[in-house]
């Protein structure tokens, strides 16, 4: 399935929400918690990574993984909080307003 | 904002850290994707494969990390720049030949509309001066479309209009400042509220009011002011030596200039001004006012036009002598009309310049076409890379706009060159372009021009690189699919080049044939072995028999003469005015007006002029003895037509002791026309009075030489400084001078269009020339294996040429089309030669299809010269 323009953000921000992470564990977490409805490519998982670090949103910082590589963790700021949550209202808004149209009796 | 402030500025100067991060971190993930199909049991090999697969390529996925980034597109166009740059500099021949090709168009279309805005665009010096109209009045039955008016038509136009701000008159004469060193002067009489309608303030003391009316206030230009009264401004209010009694009121600005049509007779340096009488509201019968008015704010052209018509129509009735005439005024916006002789010259000019501009740009455009094809390899494989489409567009823009930036530099440097040039061979017409100068909206404008070349030579190619199938290109090494495009390209450029080639050959040969005819008009003299000069003072009249017979005691000298108003010297105002056959009804000859002229007996034989009947003047033609006239043949033709003019009865004023008073006089010779004021048009006929009956000064001396006329000069000097201490000579010049002044506005265009129409042609040589090397380059496999087949080094040279002879054909066929189009245009500019005329289209016919030729020739010959087994292999 492909991912809405406009929720990737969305999507990596809850991802981060619990606990920093690296770029491949984000896909795979995106992943996994989604059932495997979404696949990030790292063609549009760094891009974005980028962009939400311009806006403030994450900060990235290299650290040791699992095993034993650099790599860069991003976590969230605060901003980036204040932001996820302005995206899930924005998201439940609108997807019950996609509900009661569906929804709808003729 | 300030965060994205902080990170532009990371991108800018923090990029290689940025940079490497983004890599080491790309790498670590690559890795880890990598471990983990190695922890599902994949050998090494086999895990990096599966995970390169999963990552879309580390260049893909760089360029969209960087195209999503803050001030990546600012980072993005340096880098294109630099990239664009740098490709320039590594062809060098063809990154000199494209500038040089630019920077000669942009280069001569500023220097040409820097003279076009100049004198047509450049807003005259005076307030508001859009809503400045000139007021023409017209007897269309009687055949004079820009005639002056008269005090009273000049009074019922200011009583009448609604429309109007303000309406003056001008007329000009001839003043002289006496004491120690008298001298002549044009002063221009106008109406007191002439400063009023032009807007113009006096820099020192003031304009005139409604009481200076016919009084003494006289105003001067600063340049008078300057010179001959060290801009004293003590003077202001005091009465300065002159031919009548005068007050200096005011003086006008530096840079304060009259601005007439040359047929208006009201000249650009008049240097003092003084005021019309209000008695001049009750003439009815003299004609020679010229009129300015001022429109209303708010009131456009074309009503202020209806509100003249309705005054015309109200007075038309009241004044019976225009019943017949059908009177008429005409409105004319005073810029255009100050200009309407220049007008089309010059837009003729800027329409060559724009056409030499197109060719040029054809040409790099097609260069450039030339270079994109060569790196379609290049391209496809930088797509492949991962690099977008976008991107690749940007850069063939960017490369076009750096090409564009230093053409354009270039060309304003040629443009300031080609501009100093053409201020040294500028006729008098166009004085203003000096004082308009190679100016910002020139400079714009050739901005604007290279803008223009820069979208246009990214979008040819940009175009020609959506349709790239990068794999197929990949596979025919660059050459193959893009063959057929850029050769219907290439053609159609040739053709176009060609087209607009025929028409700027065409064109110059018109003029140039027009500036040969012109210099063979017969001005009804002979201007050849003919000098002339001027004494204001110190002869006194009763001397100047006495003086004519020692200058033709001189040796060389064949004949000598004098005349009030030499012919083609714009200098003194013309003397004409209205004059009445005998027999015919006063009212009726109010609108029969000739140049007159006082001669001395010698004149008309000095100058060569043809006597066609009856007699030239002689010394027996005295003050006392009977009132005599010559006509020229324009005058006898049109009043007595089918008769002969000798004996025929006269009235015309003269210049007497009292005045100008009408006398009747006796027609006893009919000479040739003599062209006073244009080479190419017979303006009005003429009558000649002797200098003995009508002494009107100054007069200019002719002398008719055996030797070089200017030789004379200082014998003639010296002759004069013996007879009188304050006698000088002034304007000492052979006739030619004059004529070729009168020329030089003919030989500007015949110059300029000559310089555009060699440009066309080396142009459309060096354009062949490249498209075709160009394309003979990517046929050579084709070329090799006719000649493997047994075509000979001969076949492959005859079917280039006869290639370029189509592409020739074609563009000689749409080239003859649009020029003729177009010289219906230029009818107005040419004389002597029909728009149609055969020679000239004969010309372009020949020249073109030659150059196409020369620049077809080597391309063809160097094809046929190559090595059938080398060109294949080459595949």
């Amino acid at each position: 399935m492909d991912i809405l323009q406009g929720t990737l953000d969305l999507l990596v921000l809850r991802a981060l929400e619990l606990a920093p992470m690296h770029g491949v564990g984000i896909a795979d977490r995106i992943q996994q918690v989604t059932r495997g409805a979404f696949v990030v490519k790292p063609g549009s998982l760094f891009p974005a990574l980028r962009r939400l670090e311009q806006q403030g949103w994450v900060q990235g910082e290299w650290a040791p993984s699992e095993n034993n590589r650099r790599a860069r963790y991003y976590k969230l700021t605060r901003a980036g909080r204040a932001q996820l949550a302005e995206e899930k209202r924005n998201w439940r808004r609108m997807t019950s307003a996609m509900n009661w149209m569906l929804e709808s009796e003729g | 904002m300030f965060r994205r402030l902080t990170h532009l500025f990371d991108y800018l100067f923090r990029r290689r850290r940025l940079e490497d991060d983004l890599d080491e971190e790309l790498r670590s993930s690559f890795e880890t994707i990598v471990d983990r199909f190695a922890a599902r049991g994949m050998p090494p090999a086999e895990a990096r494969r599966a995970a390169r697969l999963e990552f879309d390529g580390f260049e893909q996925v760089k360029e969209n990390v960087r195209d999503g980034l803050v001030g990546s597109s600012l980072q993005a166009f340096l880098q294109d720049t630099r990239y664009a740059v740098r490709g320039l500099r590594r062809r060098p021949s063809f990154t000199l030949i494209a500038l040089v090709t630019l920077a000669l168009g942009i280069g001569v279309n500023t220097a040409v509309f820097s003279v076009f805005y100049g004198v047509l665009l450049h807003p005259l010096p005076y307030d508001h001066p859009e809503r400045l109209a000139i007021v023409w009045s017209s007897f269309r039955t009687a055949g004079h479309a820009r005639a002056p008016v008269s005090g009273a038509i000049l009074g019922e136009i200011q009583r009448r209009n609604r429309s109007l701000a303000g309406v003056a008159g001008i007329w000009t004469i001839t003043r002289t400042f006496t004491g120690d060193n008298p001298e002549q002067v044009k002063c221009a009489r106008v109406t007191a509220n002439f400063f009023d309608v032009l807007g113009v303030h006096a820099a020192h003391g003031r304009t005139f009011t409604n009481e200076d009316s016919g009084g003494p206030a006289i105003m001067l230009t600063d340049g008078i002011f300057r010179r001959r009264f060290a801009a004293d401004g003590r003077l202001l209010g005091k009465g300065l030596p002159m031919d009548w009694e005068d007050t200096l009121v005011g003086v006008l600005p530096p840079d304060f200039q009259l601005h007439f049509a040359p047929d208006s007779n009201v000249p650009a340096d008049a240097q003092v001004f003084d005021t019309f009488d209000n008695a001049i509201y009750t003439d009815r019968v003299q004609y020679y006012i010229r009129l300015v008015a001022r429109l209303k704010p708010g009131v456009s052209m074309a009503e202020a036009q209806r509100d003249v018509d309705r005054v015309a129509t109200e007075i038309s009735g009241a004044y019976t002598e225009y019943a017949t005439e059908n009177l008429q005024f005409t409105l004319a916006g005073m810029q255009a009309d100050a200009v309407r002789d220049v007008q089309p010259a010059l837009a003729a000019l800027f329409a060559g310049s724009a056409f030499v501009l197109a060719i040029c740009c054809v040409n790099v455009a097609s260069l450039l076409l030339a270079r994109a094809s060569d790196r379609r390899k290049e391209m496809a494989l930088r797509l492949s890379m991962g690099a977008s489409r976008g991107r690749i567009v940007r850069q063939l823009f960017a490369e076009g706009g750096v090409l564009c930036l230093l053409g354009g530099a270039a060309g304003i440097a040629v443009g300031w060159a080609f501009f100093r040039g053409l201020l040294a061979i500028r006729p008098e017409r166009l004085a203003r372009i000096a004082d308009a100068g190679l100016n910002w909206p020139a400079l714009a404008f050739a901005a604007a021009c290279s803008l223009a070349a820069a979208l246009l030579f990214g979008f040819v190619p940009a175009i020609d690189s959506f349709r790239l199938d990068f794999m197929a290109t990949l596979r025919t090494g660059g050459r193959g699919a893009l063959g057929r495009l850029h050769r219907r390209t290439g053609a159609a450029l040739i053709v176009g080049e060609i087209t607009l080639g025929f028409v700027l050959v065409t064109g110059a040969a018109l003029t140039v044939r027009t500036l040969s005819r012109i210099e063979q008009v017969r001005p009804g003299f002979e201007p050849r072995h003919l000098l002339a000069f001027q004494i204001s003072s110190g002869i006194p009249g009763n001397a100047i028999p006495d003086w004519e017979a020692q200058l033709a005691a001189l040796p060389g000298v064949e004949r000598v003469g004098a005349t009030s108003h030499l012919p083609l010297d714009t200098d003194i105002p013309n003397w004409y005015s209205s004059y009445q056959p005998e027999g015919i009804d006063e009212r009726q000859a109010a609108t029969l007006v000739a140049d007159l002229r006082c001669i001395t007996p010698g004149y008309l034989a000095a100058m060569g002029a043809r006597l066609l009947e009856g007699r030239y003047f002689d010394q027996q033609d005295r003050a006392a003895s009977r009132p005599v006239a010559i006509v020229d043949e324009l005058l006898a033709r049109t009043t007595w037509p089918g008769q002969s003019a000798i004996g025929k009865k006269i009235v015309a004023e003269h210049a007497t002791s009292d005045g100008f008073k009408p006398i009747v006089s006796a027609v006893v010779g009919v000479v040739e026309h003599l062209h006073n004021h244009s080479l190419t048009r017979q303006v009005r006929g003429q009558i000649y009075m002797p200098f003995e009956q009508s002494r009107r000064g100054p007069l200019t001396f002719v002398l008719r030489t055996r030797v070089d006329p200017l030789s004379l000069v200082p014998t003639i000097r010296r002759m004069l400084h013996d007879r009188s201490r304050t006698a000088a000579m002034a304007k000492v010049r052979p006739m030619t001078e004059y004529v070729s002044r009168e020329i030089s506005p003919v030989s500007f265009t015949a110059v300029l269009a000559a310089i555009f129409a060699a440009l066309a042609l080396l142009l459309a040589a060096t354009g062949v020339y490249g498209v075709l090397n160009y394309q003979i380059s990517q046929r050579r496999p084709e070329m090799g294996i006719r000649m493997a087949l047994g075509a000979h080094a001969r076949d492959v040279l005859r079917m280039v040429l006869r290639e370029v002879t189509a592409l020739a054909a074609a563009g000689v066929l749409m080239g003859a089309v649009a020029a003729l189009i177009a010289a219906r245009w230029l009818g107005t500019l040419l004389y002597g030669v029909g728009p149609f005329d055969p020679l000239s289209y004969g010309s372009a016919l020949l020249f073109l299809p030659a150059a196409a030729l020369l620049g077809g020739w080597r391309p063809a010959g160097r094809a046929a010269a190559a090595n059938p087994a080398e060109l294949i292999r080459e595949e």
